[in-house]
């Protein structure tokens, strides 16, 4: 669990984010009204002459903001009725997929230049994207079972993507093993953080390692970080990766228990091989 | 009269409205800063015009005296002398590398920096701009952004390139991805090459510039709505700071 979860069991209690059906409803109200509010405004600015640019510009701005409003509400919504991992494993008989990945994840972000402090200089946009792939994995390995994760502690509203379980540090390696010996698959994003380190070594004992993808770093942008993670399954798996590979966003283990190449792009059949490799494996006792 | 000169060819547009070829005139006074020439498209006569070229370059040639004065002490203070450095171009060129310290020249002052505490180099075009800088981090993820002529990058960047060649000099996304997202090990690439002296050779690093956008008036408004990136930039810098200390 990455800097997470303690190993060590140092007391942390579980909290539960906020989740309400009737808010998310709200939201979506207001999302609705938000965006009849940017439409308006945007005919209303289209029949009404300005005379000067600065006014095309504020029209620009309220049509924007209210438009980001809108989203932010629908994003906030969806937050408020995310299902907790518990609703869904208990509304779904298939196993589930277990998705073992550092809290900071998360939130991390690739920014579009290199970040830290700048002094001098003309200024830059700053643009990034989320950098966690959560939610295209839910939906190409949702054919397989439910997508479940362990939340992170002290988030206010579950993240959209994985169903979250949120635990104590006291319980969670308890409930990770019962989670892992249970999975149809496991995703796992190794990191050399603690916590992932210990999940690494007991998914390598525990689980076939067929039904486990590996998410890593692509080498063809970050090198080192795919040399880090390539160290580390090395240590801790019984078939290392490969060290000299051009590009790879994720490793799966053929029949033979080599390690296949897997590329995202924007290819929704990248993940296939492995989904027909799950669903041929002897079902698990739920 | 070298100073003119000199003034003239940094400034395309000073030199376009000396030839009187006002509508490119008009199109570098829209997309640059330089406005002051602008007055000549409204019917302010030539002379007019190269009288200022004229008081401008003086003061850009002041400037550029102060600046070597402000070197020299700066040279003074870290023991070194001017011949240590090749001073050739400064401050038009804004740095000066010695065996131990990188001098930049800012806009009223000169910053000196260890040399053995930078940690990458490369350039800046901005696009759809004439702009171009120098981006030099060191270890603490803080970067001294030096504007400059986008001629005179590749001189810069090779004056670093000679005085430190186990510093990555240049720019490319792999290069970019490993500082934001595996910057200790960048780092550690980085302290490797320097205590063995090796040239930086990484076969994954680029010798390239880097493209970028200019922050503009909607991305401030996009900044205050949405706090996300910043809250995650703060993050990261934070962390980096630890690491490179």
């Amino acid at each position: 669990m990455g800097d997470g979860p303690d190993p060590a069991g140092r007391g942390r209690p579980a909290t539960q984010p906020y989740r309400s059906k009737p808010g998310g409803m709200v939201l979506f109200l207001f999302a609705a009204l938000f965006t009849g509010g940017a439409i308006s405004w945007a005919i209303h600015a289209y029949n009404t002459p300005r005379y000067t640019s600065g006014g095309r510009e504020v029209d620009f701005e309220i049509v924007g903001g209210l438009l980001l409003l809108a989203t932010g509400s629908v994003g906030m919504g969806r937050k408020l009725l995310a299902p907790s991992a518990e609703f869904v494993l208990a509304h779904d008989s298939r196993n589930p997929v277990v998705y073992l990945r550092p809290f900071d994840e998360d939130a991390r972000r690739i920014e579009y230049y290199p970040v830290g402090m700048r002094k001098g200089g003309r200024k830059l946009m700053r643009t990034s994207e989320p950098a966690s792939r959560e939610g295209y994995l839910k939906r190409a390995l949702g054919q397989i079972g439910p997508f479940i994760a362990v939340g992170a502690p002290g988030d206010t509203l579950a993240p959209l993507g994985a169903a979250r379980l949120y635990l104590a540090d006291e319980e969670w390696q308890r409930e990770v093993e019962a989670l892992v010996k249970g999975a149809s698959a496991i995703v796992l994003v190794p990191e050399t953080t603690e916590g992932t380190r210990w999940e690494v070594t007991k998914v390598a004992r525990w689980v076939d390692l067929r039904r486990v993808l590996i998410i890593v770093p692509n080498p063809a942008l970050r090198p080192l970080g795919y040399a880090r993670i390539q160290a580390l399954t090395a240590e801790n798996l019984p078939v290392a990766l490969p060290c000299d590979c051009a590009s790879a966003d994720a490793f799966m283990f053929d029949a033979m228990g080599l390690p296949q190449a897997i590329s995202f792009g924007r290819d929704k059949a990248a993940l296939q091989p492995f989904i027909k490799q799950v669903k041929h494996l002897p079902e698990l006792r739920a | 009269m070298t100073a003119l000169w000199r003034h003239v060819t940094v400034s395309p547009i000073a030199l376009w409205i000396l030839i009187g070829d006002l509508p490119l005139a008009t199109f570098f006074s829209a997309i640059s800063d330089f406005n002051p020439y602008v007055f000549l498209i409204t019917g302010a006569p030539a002379e007019g015009a190269i009288v200022w070229i004229a008081v401008t370059a003086f003061r850009a040639q002041m400037r550029r005296g102060q600046m070597r004065n402000l070197l020299h002490d700066a040279l003074g203070e870290n023991g070194e002398v001017p011949a240590d450095v090749a001073l050739d171009g400064f401050p038009d060129i804004p740095l000066c590398v010695s065996k131990k310290w990188l001098y930049c020249a800012r806009a009223k002052d000169i910053d000196a920096q260890r040399l053995d505490q930078i940690a990458w180099a490369y350039g800046e075009s901005f696009m759809l701009r004439p702009w171009a800088q120098l981006a030099i981090w060191n270890r603490t993820a803080t970067a001294n952004v030096l504007p400059l002529r986008k001629a005179d990058i590749t001189p810069a960047l090779e004056r670093i390139r000679q005085a430190a060649p186990w510093l990555p000099v240049g720019y490319n996304t792999a290069m970019k991805e490993t500082w934001n997202a595996d910057h200790r090990d960048f780092l550690a690439l980085i302290d490797g090459y320097r205590h063995t002296g090796r040239i930086f050779d990484a076969p994954w690093a680029g010798r390239g510039v880097a493209r970028v956008a200019a922050h503009g008036r909607s991305n401030v408004f996009l900044d205050n709505i949405d706090r996300t990136e910043s809250r995650e930039q703060n993050r990261l810098t934070k962390r980096w700071k630890d690491d490179g200390l």
